[in-house]
């Protein structure tokens, strides 16, 4: 499997009030295609920032990011807007869709932003055609008219991940995507999300629930802006059930000082 | 407590709380100004003419023997005069006036004379507003010559009295209520009493005329004095009376209609700004309040709360705004307060105090009235900020998927702007005033600048006009002064077609007598292609056409018989053409092409060049050189000088209003979008994450912002159009004109004031989206 994420000595440091923050302090890992990895560590810790430093969301003091063999920190704004658009995805605890937008509308936008470039050779209709498809494999074509205020908050994340997914990027973001939800919509997400997984869409998720975190590849556990650990799970397979992982993984991290 | 969250408040909103504090000077700066301009203005040219004990009626009349005696009988015989006053005049031309060189020349058109500094009626003031003497060898220059000729103080002014050259020096430019306004065709220039002397001395007595003034006793309307002279058989030379002077002003009185017009408009804009502002950032503290609710604050002590925070931001603000609105007003007023003295005094300061007052209860009202929103709603409904959730209607009109083609940012920006149309009505009303706010001016000057406009001056169309002759002359000798000018042209092998267009007196001749008016006949011979409104032109000797202000007057109609005297003999004429025309108040008749009068009062030459357009200006440069002696005009030149003060106030006013107008898009449209970004920091947040570059952000505020502009300037632009015409149609109508229509030069209204206002609009979207650049995804959490 080829590196999709590398990321060495990474550096991230906050000034406020005129005093300096180290948020992350020399990050160093990989990502390989295909992976389904998550970021477990207390709250302040550094998950949320080293999501959107490595997603080039933010801006990193030191060290690098590699993504796609593209060195993030060499980026202007417009080509790291670029890769967004084209290779990655997001996915947040907040549900935020445009008010003034249907949920189907919402999906289609950045679809048919991304179309016109060049690097898109898809049609409008290609991308509707896709966006239908999505919203059907997530069961939720039923909402694609309505207004946001309309539909549950389940039925909104999972608008939100055919949102993420709509120009096929080759990874996906996810902020405590099920933070916001309750379990039975949880449950739903996450399965949707090992779904794409499985199909090959790399995937990075920040989360404090060892059930989410129990069904990826690998979690890294932060403390202080370091990775203190790496606790590698495998592939998850419906069959094996999820408790066994989640006992390893709760005792993995009580070793961690969970 | 209170104080800390107040303290905290006014910290953490810095940005916020500022804007709402300058916009709060603004509106109080421009509602004090305005409206203390709407009151200067309006009260401005009454108090002149007050103040400058106009008369109710001035004659000017040869100063012979019988003439004086003549007076002396009708003002003893008549009780409704309650005084009179004399003064001596002295005609002068303006060939008899040698100006520097650096200066433009008098107009020809001018009629001119030399008087004293008058103390008693007719009264003059220097710049200061103040009465003034002056010595031998000064002379005093009013204002419109001024504008007109550029001179300055000091400078030297040499005058010819048959062979006798007498020289003085520039020390006052005068205010002059009673001849002092642009369309007055007479105006006075004052020397000493002893230069008075001394010319009096070298010229004949003939020379010398007498302007009598009579002030109407008390309880007699100032009309009845001229109505009562003019059935006297007194020839005046010239007759001013109140009612003259105060049309006179027309002008003067379009630029203030125009100022108080852009009064109306500042304060309409600053309020609708105002309760805009304060409702959008009263919503953004929705969610503080349901938070101060929900930990149990009662409504009283948050309502108090942020009626402290308002109350002291409206007062800074009010006071701030008033001290500045001082300045402003001058500034607004200067041009007109050149030669018009300005009702000054506490009135204004008093007007301008309650203004400030007024924005600063305003305020607090608009405060008041978001605050009751919050009373009703419940904790939970004021942290979701106001909105329940209920919607009764669909908030979607347009789908992206059913687009073929358009830009998602296009797409977004009219999803938009149909969705929250209302939420726009101060910036779509804002651009649809400003835009109709330029374009009626523009309109009214292109009007009047249309070759059309100078045959409702009495004036036939023409290439070119030579001087006008103002004097008594037998139609003989005009004629063959034509002939002589046709012969010096032919001479020149210019091929050219000369017409002759002379006035003659005539007196209108009431049924009852009382109604008796001296009116100007005009005619042109051979007779030239005119308009008529309804019929056509006279051409028996007993035919007659007559302007429609004096149809409606006289209550005469086509096919009707009026009765006039021309040559001291009363004709009965059949009135076969009504035209409209703007020169003495629209009182004017044209004489048939078989009747000759003895006696014409003025005339001039007009000729048509034969020859291609492109060439005539060429051709009108050769003649002016070759004939300087008749002082040859093109139609522009002839119009400029007419109205040309007039012309250059419009042009000065729309330069201001340009500014002005420019100035508060500009302000409001950064303000707009400003509150509207700090609204969508969310949506933003998330665009940016799914990919869409700054500048794509951008051009969704700047393509939003266009489609209202865009609106809003069609609506703005017909609106003017024919709003405009009947309002100005309305003006006109005062001055003689019945039936105006605007002459619209597309390409100004429909492209290049749109485009300076599209320009202005553009750099006020892009300079106010820095903010977008700062606008990161964890935004998305906070609001």
């Amino acid at each position: 499997m080829s590196t999709i994420l590398e990321v060495t000595n990474l550096c991230k440091t906050y000034i406020v009030n005129k005093s300096q923050h180290n948020v992350l302090r020399n990050i160093n890992f990989t990502l390989h295609e295909g992976e389904f990895v998550s970021i477990m560590g207390p709250s302040g810790s550094g998950k949320s920032t080293l999501l959107y430093t490595v997603s080039g969301m933010d801006r990193l003091t030191a060290g690098e990011v590699l993504f796609n063999r593209k060195q993030l920190s060499q980026l202007s704004q417009n080509e790291i807007a670029e890769v967004r658009l084209h290779e990655m995805g997001f996915i947040f605890q907040q549900m935020y869709m445009l008010g003034n937008l249907s949920v189907y509308d919402n999906i289609i936008l950045s679809g048919y932003q991304a179309i016109k470039d060049k690097k898109d050779n898809r049609s409008r209709s290609d991308i509707n055609e896709y966006a239908d498809k999505l919203m059907r494999k997530l069961g939720i074509i039923e909402i694609a008219g309505h207004d946001i205020a309309e539909v549950s908050g389940g039925q909104l994340q999972r608008a939100c991940i055919c949102r993420a997914l709509i120009n096929a990027p080759m990874m996906l973001f996810a902020d405590e995507p099920t933070g916001a939800l309750n379990s039975k919509a949880a449950k739903e997400v996450m399965e949707e999300l090992c779904r794409i997984n499985r199909e090959g869409t790399t995937i990075m998720i920040v989360t404090h629930d060892v059930k989410v975190a129990a069904q990826t590849d690998k979690v890294l556990y932060m403390v202080d802006g370091n990775i203190q650990g790496e606790l590698k799970l495998g592939k998850f397979a419906e069959a094996e059930g999820v408790r066994e992982r989640e006992r390893r993984l709760n005792e993995w991290l009580m070793a961690q000082g969970w | 407590m209170f104080l800390n969250i107040l303290k905290k408040d006014l910290r953490r909103k810095k940005t916020m709380n500022i804007v709402l504090l300058v916009l709060i000077t603004l509106a109080t700066a421009l509602v004090a100004s305005g409206t203390n301009l709407m009151y200067t203005t309006s009260s401005a040219i009454g108090y002149f003419i007050d103040k400058s004990k106009v008369a109710d009626l001035s004659v000017t009349i040869p100063d012979t023997a019988e003439n004086r005696q003549k007076i002396n009988d009708w003002t003893r015989d008549q009780a409704i005069v309650g005084e009179v006053y004399s003064e001596p005049q002295i005609g002068v031309t303006s060939r008899q006036i040698k100006l520097p060189a650096s200066r433009n020349g008098f107009s020809s058109n001018l009629v001119l004379s030399l008087a004293m500094v008058p103390d008693k009626i007719n009264l003059i003031f220097d710049q200061k507003d103040q009465l003034f003497k002056l010595d031998a060898g000064e002379i005093g220059i009013p204002v419109s010559i001024r504008n007109a000729t550029g001179m300055e103080l000091g400078d030297s002014v040499t005058m010819d009295f048959d062979g006798s050259y007498k020289s003085f020096k520039v020390t006052a430019f005068f205010k002059d209520a009673f001849l002092g306004a642009d369309l007055m065709g007479l105006k006075r220039l004052m020397i000493s009493q002893q230069d008075f002397a001394d010319i009096q001395s070298v010229l004949p007595e003939e020379a010398i005329s007498v302007q009598y003034s009579f002030m109407a006793a008390k309880g007699v309307e100032a009309s009845a004095v001229t109505a009562a002279f003019a059935k006297e058989d007194l020839q005046a030379n010239f007759q001013v009376d109140k009612g003259l002077v105060e049309t006179s002003f027309l002008t003067d009185q379009i630029i203030s209609a125009m100022l108080f017009v852009i009064s109306l408009f500042l304060i309409f804009i600053a309020f609708m700004t105002l309760r805009f502002t304060i409702v959008s950032t009263l919503q953004d503290e929705y969610r503080e309040i349901g938070v101060m609710k929900a930990i149990g604050f009662k409504n009283g002590s948050i309502k108090g709360l942020y009626l402290a925070k308002y109350s002291g931001l409206a007062v800074i603000g009010g006071a701030a705004g008033l001290i500045s609105s001082f300045p402003l007003s001058a500034l607004m007023s200067r041009k007109t307060a050149e030669y018009i003295i300005l009702p000054g005094g506490i009135t204004n300061i008093i007007i301008s105090i309650i203004s400030a007052i007024a924005i600063v209860l305003l305020t607090l009202l608009f405060c008041i009235l978001c605050m009751r929103k919050i009373n009703k709603a419940s904790a939970i409904d004021a942290i979701r900020q106001g909105h329940t959730g209920e919607r009764f209607k669909p908030s979607r009109r347009f789908h992206l998927h059913r687009s073929k083609r358009l830009h998602p940012m296009l797409f977004l920006a009219m999803s938009d702007v149909v969705s929250r149309l209302k939420s726009y009505t101060t910036l779509i009303l804002t651009f649809i005033l400003s835009a109709a706010i330029i374009i009626i001016p523009i309109n009214l000057t292109n009007t009047i600048l249309t070759p059309k406009f100078i045959s409702y001056l009495g004036t036939t169309e023409a290439d070119f006009y030579t001087k006008a002759v103002v004097a008594d002359i037998p139609l003989n000798e005009i004629r063959g002064e034509l002939s002589k000018v046709e012969q010096q042209f032919k001479d020149e092998n210019f091929d050219v077609k000369l017409s002759l267009e002379y006035t003659a007196l005539t007196k209108y001749i009431s049924d009852d007598g009382e109604s008796n008016r001296s009116i100007s006949g005009t005619k042109n011979e051979p007779a030239a292609s005119l308009e008529y409104l309804q019929g056509t032109a006279p051409e028996l000797a007993n035919e007659i056409a007559i302007t429609s202000i004096m149809s409606e007057a006289y209550h005469k109609k086509l096919g009707d018989y009026i009765v006039f005297e021309i040559d001291s003999q009363q004709h009965s004429f059949l009135i076969t053409g009504i035209f409209q025309a703007i020169s003495n108040e629209g009182y004017m008749v044209r004489l048939a092409g078989e009747f000759y009068p003895q006696m014409t009062t003025s005339y001039m030459i007009t000729g048509m060049i034969h020859a291609p357009d492109q060439d005539k200006a060429a051709i009108t440069a050769e003649m002016k050189r070759l004939f300087s002696q008749y002082e040859i005009k093109t139609a522009d030149e002839m119009l400029k000088e007419v109205i040309g003060g007039f012309i250059g106030q419009l042009k000065s006013v729309i330069s201001l209003l340009t500014v002005i107008v420019c100035l508060i898009i500009f302000f409001i449209t950064s303000l707009f979008v400003r509150l509207l970004i700090s609204k969508e920091i969310q949506g933003i947040a998330v665009m940016k994450s799914l990919g869409f570059t700054d500048g794509l952000i951008r051009l969704w505020q700047v393509l939003r912002i266009m489609i209202l502009l865009t609106g809003s300037l069609i609506i703005g632009a017909l609106g003017a159009n024919i709003l405009g015409e009947r309002l100005f149609g309305f003006v006109f109508r005062m001055f003689g004109l019945t039936e105006l229509h605007f002459q619209i030069m597309p390409l100004q209204v429909y492209v290049m004031y749109p485009l300076i206002i599209l320009a202005v609009v553009v750099t006020a979207v892009y300079t106010s989206c820095g903010q977008i650049k700062h606008i990161h995804v964890w935004n998305m959490n906070k609001e």
